[in-house]
């Protein structure tokens, strides 16, 4: 490109190109009238190209939207939908509440059939997770899985220590009801016990109040053999309400001899659960105070 | 030494807006702008060193740069100076290895004077005579305009969309002389009429008027190398394309 010198000062020269633009550049010893090659311009003056959009660019761009929408929604989805810790309530019921980053419950699910009847009961739609185990707590108690004196497991698996302290903190100071033991799971502490095998529902609730003798025929004499009970009085009102430990301390039933033996069942094979099977139940599970000791043969 | 460096900026706000007070600040400074170039150099420099007029550039750089958060101006300057130095040094690096025409061989000849030349000297000699006289003429008819070379430069279009608009006013101008006319005589750059005949937007024409002031000025009678020098500009017959370039 050729400039023609136009005007001449001290500091710099002002230029005229061929395409009729005029710029200012060093003036190295120029005269008025003298044409130039390659002058030293001024920075402000040099022209700036029209950035064109070629295909290429517009895919790049269009990349990058789309890095830029992905690197946001996956933000979105750690911080809101990726489990981060887990709660796990009670060893026999293995009630579990996955949690995300910012401490709400996202997901409950359990692997046994009590557990599943506890959730199944708790309506609340309270997504906190301290009030989420008050609800689940409470329905144990309605449902007569657990009572007031009775100490509820509690197990945290988080992400960090911090949030495993945090937890437990809140749980031990904002959950009420029953006692509870709560054990933070890491490499450094108590492993997290190992689900039971999901079963049918055979643990027997605490029942608040003795249910009448007329409903209970239906009751299989395998499973829950008839007991004597008191006569029943016409108002339901003033019939005596038993406490379940009472049925504990029952001797064990005297028509032991009229239950038809069942024929013996083949050898057990372990690894196989058949749907009757009973699961052994935890000593400490309230449950199994309730549970009446089968007849000895 | 408070009161200094207000005077100094003082002077530069001014040298921003005039030309001829940047001129005289550069005068002024010129023991400080040789001595920032000798640090550079690591000798006093001469006043045909290139060295010193692009430290000079410099120095009218950092005049337009300056603001006063900038903090103290000859600080900016020398940083300005140096950097502009640096440039300098970095693309004339890109020349070594070319053997330079005044390189004398065994028998002291240069190399210049062995290469047959075709250029007549005389006739280039009286080209940019003819050259100087026509932008002494035009520097003189600018200035009934209340226009100078270095107003021109400051509104001359740095995209190339604005550029290629003001072609395209530029060359239907040139080819409605009823409208150079009319320019003459008011004094005034039709802009309306300019944006319409060439069909781009009046905005983009504003922002340039002292620019198309100019150049329009050069399309009128009587600058006939500087017409032929900006020829490619007033030939170009290439559409404006949507984008505001020259379609290919």
């Amino acid at each position: 490109m050729k400039y023609i010198v136009m005007e001449s000062h001290k500091g710099y020269a002002v230029l005229m190109d061929e395409d009729s633009h005029f710029v200012r550049a060093a003036n190295l010893h120029y005269t008025v009238g003298q044409t130039v090659t390659s002058p030293f311009i001024l920075e402000e003056d040099k022209k700036r190209p029209l950035i064109k959009h070629s295909v290429f660019v517009k895919i790049a761009a269009a990349a990058a939207c789309l890095m830029l929408i992905s690197a946001a929604g996956l933000n979105y989805y750690s911080k809101n939908f990726k489990t981060r810790s887990v709660l796990t309530i009670g060893s026999d019921f293995y009630i579990q509440l996955e949690l995300n980053s910012k401490g709400k419950v996202i997901r409950m699910n359990s692997a046994t059939a009590d557990g599943q009847d506890v959730l199944d009961h708790c309506t609340s739609k309270d997504k906190n997770m301290v009030g989420t185990v008050n609800d689940i707590l409470a329905v144990m108690q309605e449902q007569g899985y657990i009572t007031e004196e009775d100490t509820v497991e509690l197990y945290i698996s988080a992400d960090s220590r911090k949030d495993s302290a945090s937890y437990k903190d809140e749980i031990e100071h904002e959950v009420s009801g029953p006692k509870l033991n709560v054990s933070v799971v890491d490499k450094h502490g108590p492993k997290l016990p190992e689900p039971p095998l999901p079963t049918e529902k055979t643990t027997e609730k605490v029942k608040p109040a003795p249910t009448p003798l007329h409903e209970n025929t239906s009751q299989t004499p395998l499973t829950e053999p008839t007991k004597p009970t008191p006569p029943v009085p016409d108002s339901e009102a003033a019939a005596p309400k038993l406490p379940a430990v009472e049925n504990k301390t029952e001797p064990a039933p005297v028509v032991k001899p009229e239950i038809p033996e069942p024929p013996a069942p083949p050898a057990p094979d372990k690894s196989e659960k058949t749907e009757n099977e009973i699961p052994p139940i935890h000593p400490h599970h309230p449950s199994s105070e309730k549970k009446l000791p089968h007849p000895k043969k | 030494m408070g009161s200094d460096s207000k005077q100094i900026a003082a002077r530069v706000q001014l040298a921003k807006k005039d030309n001829q007070e940047a001129d005289a600040l550069i005068a002024d400074y010129m023991p400080f702008i040789k001595s920032e170039t000798s640090k550079f150099i690591k000798r006093s420099p001469e006043q045909t060193d290139d060295e010193l007029s692009i430290a000079m550039f410099a120095f009218y750089e950092a005049i337009r740069n300056y603001s006063a958060l900038k903090g103290s101006f000859l600080k900016l300057a020398a940083l300005q100076i140096r950097n502009r130095l640096i440039d300098y040094y970095r693309r004339e690096k890109r020349n070594t290895g070319n053997i330079s025409l005044d390189t004398a061989d065994d028998d002291h000849t240069e190399l210049i004077d062995t290469i047959s030349d075709d250029r007549n000297d005389y006739e280039e000699l009286e080209l940019r005579d003819a050259t100087r006289q026509e932008i002494e003429e035009l520097s003189a008819q600018m200035e009934t305009f209340g226009l100078s070379m270095s107003d021109i430069a400051e509104s001359s279009p740095k995209q190339s969309r604005s550029a290629a608009s003001c072609s395209a006013a530029i060359r239907y101008a040139r080819q409605n002389p009823d409208l150079l006319a009319e320019f003459l005589a008011s004094k005034r750059v039709p802009l309306a009429k300019l944006a319409k005949g060439a069909s781009v937007d009046r905005k983009a024409l504003e922002r340039h008027r002292k620019y198309l002031a100019g150049v329009l000025l050069i399309c009128t009678n009587g600058y006939e190398i500087l017409r032929g020098h900006i020829m490619q500009v007033l030939t170009d017959s290439r559409p404006i394309n949507k984008s505001g370039g020259i379609e290919t």
